[in-house]
């Protein structure tokens, strides 16, 4: 769906982007990752022409994006930042329906698209008339993915759109856009330099050094086998807890009975991080629950130390 | 539109307080000495204070009119290398007593109203300049990515995004130009031209307090109500700029 063909990008004799090539199929979640000014934002950039790039091509459902005008590719490819970037003038529902309106929707269907969109983030209908100002920084983000959401583009850029939030926010957020994307697929660049959320959010992660792509693969195999030092320090001494957050409890259950009914019971989707942090809490055995409450496996410390 | 209705209303009732001149004898009697003119008797108050609105809407037009294209020029990529040269005229420009310009105009353009507009339009383009370059290099960056990110690019930025976010201040500097050029309209006699400075500058020349106050203070209401205007005219074209969480 996207390709980069050995894209690079030079400011002043210095490569920001050296020689990235790097394909996205179609509703892929793709992160990109690496430590401060590693070219992760400027890749980014390159997608939607906010930079054109020194060499190297960026084919977008097989067209060169140099052989299309800027503007009207940009407002195909829908873009979310750190701080939003909300008009401040204009009201939620105005601020939505921006990109509908310079492609000329009518009104109505304006309306209906801004209503539709506030139901899928879950803001409130009351909130459209309300300016950015008066919301909380986890509303206004919801607002900056529904408005990058509007015309519908198949292409979503996410620049460390939740790094500026508190981290209970961003949590929410984050399962907010995986709420999302499991109803929408869309095909997602999604830029930041937290491991915990490229693990948690990525289909694949893109791991970037000095402009470079360093490795690319689903968060398993990077977590597992980083390919050199920078990938395993970059990844860090907590590989394997970080390998949990994209796991539930299911993943790590004995199924055998006899179950440990007098065990606290816990249920099968909870994240497998909440268990083991129960566990090592003190409990020695949890029991794990189905959907109507049904026992269907128990759960140690030493089940995570399998596989 | 409410706050600008309540406004607008009072510029009619201003007019028929000025015109009150039963009641600004009785006022301002008590400040005349024995034997003086209470109040200035050549030409009304109501007249001098229609005179003196004219005069400042005039010079600030003038003002606007350079500002704002010189502005805005100075804020876009091919008048950027300009921006600092333009803030300091704006600065500059504000440095020359209006007093001094009046003088040094007498030669060119003699007794009369080329001399007043030059003297307001020098004291009162500063702060409508610096509201002018405030307001459209303060837009956030944030903002202008987000808005190049959806394809808004040369005009389109500039009036959906640029232009009213600029808008606060720029107003707030158009406001303070108002009331500038307002109170300095009053030096306009010294050169022959009629405004609500006549019988303060004829009350000082002859002694006499009374005339002194008539002027002042009616210069003081039109200046209240200019700014009262304009505030309420920034209320409503910013709607956006008070609501807070």
């Amino acid at each position: 769906m996207i390709r980069l063909e050995a894209l690079s990008r030079h400011f002043d004799g210095h490569a920001a982007v050296e020689d990235v090539s790097l394909e996205i199929s179609g509703g892929t979640l793709q992160v990109l990752i690496g430590p401060s000014g590693c070219g992760k934002s400027t890749l980014l950039r390159l997608i939607n022409r906010l930079i054109a790039p020194t060499t190297g091509r960026v084919l977008l459902d097989g067209v060169d994006t140099a052989t299309l005008a800027p503007e009207a590719l940009r407002r195909r490819i829908g873009y979310v930042i750190q701080g939003t970037g909300l008009f401040p003038h204009l009201t939620v529902a105005e601020n939505i329906a921006v990109v509908p309106r310079l492609l000329g929707w009518p009104k109505a269907a304006r309306r209906q698209r801004v209503e539709a969109l506030m139901e899928l983030v879950r803001l409130e209908p009351a909130l459209a008339t309300r300016y950015p100002a008066a919301l909380s920084g986890g509303q206004q983000q919801r607002v900056g993915i529904a408005r990058a959401l509007a015309a519908d583009p198949a292409l979503l850029l996410m620049d460390e759109p939740f790094s500026a939030l508190d981290p209970v926010t961003r949590r929410q957020l984050q399962a907010a856009l995986l709420d999302i994307q499991q109803r929408v697929r869309k095909t997602i660049v999604f830029v930041t330099h937290d491991m915990e959320e490229a693990v948690r959010l990525g289909d694949r992660i893109a791991l970037m050094q000095d402009g470079r792509l360093v490795q690319n693969g689903p968060p398993d195999a990077l977590l597992r086998h980083p390919v050199n030092a920078f990938a395993a320090a970059f990844v860090g001494e907590e590989r394997a807890l970080m390998r949990l957050a994209r796991h539930s409890v299911a993943d790590f259950m004995r199924t055998e009975p006899p179950f440990p009914l007098a065990a606290p019971a816990v249920s099968a989707n909870l994240p497998a991080r909440q268990a083991l942090s129960r566990l090592l809490d003190g409990q020695p055995v949890l029991l794990v629950t189905g959907p109507s409450g049904e026992a269907v496996g128990q759960i140690a410390l030493q089940d995570f130390a399998q596989e | 539109m409410r706050p600008l209705l309540r406004t607008l209303l009072l510029w009619p009732v201003l007019w028929l307080a000025l015109s009150q001149t039963a009641a600004w004898q009785w006022l301002l009697a008590p400040l005349a000495a024995p034997g003086q003119t209470v109040l200035f008797d050549r030409t009304s108050l109501a007249a001098l204070a229609l005179a003196h609105v004219e005069i400042v809407g005039l010079a600030l037009g003038a003002v606007l009119l350079v500002a704002l294209p010189l502005g805005i020029w100075a804020t876009r990529a091919a008048g950027q290398p300009f921006l600092g040269a333009v803030r300091s005229l704006g600065t500059l420009s504000q440095t020359i007593p209006p007093v001094a310009v009046l003088f040094l105009a007498l030669p060119i353009f003699g007794f009369g109203r080329q001399a007043v507009m030059l003297a307001l339009f020098v004291y009162g383009l500063m702060p409508s300049m610096q509201g002018v370059l405030t307001g459209l290099s303060t837009v956030s960056p944030a903002v202008r990515e987000a808005a190049r990110g959806m394809g808004l690019e040369g005009f389109d930025l500039f009036r959906q995004v640029e232009w009213p976010l600029a808008l606060p201040a720029l107003l707030a500097g158009v406001r303070t130009s108002a009331v500038l050029l307002t109170a300095t309209a009053t030096l306009a006699p010294m050169v022959g031209v009629e405004s609500l400075g006549t019988p303060i500058l004829a009350g000082l020349a002859v002694d006499n307090t009374a005339q002194v106050a008539e002027g002042t203070v009616a210069v003081a209401l039109l200046a209240m109500l200019t700014s009262a205007t304009l505030r309420s005219l920034e209320h409503i074209l910013t709607p956006w700029s008070r609501q807070t969480a």
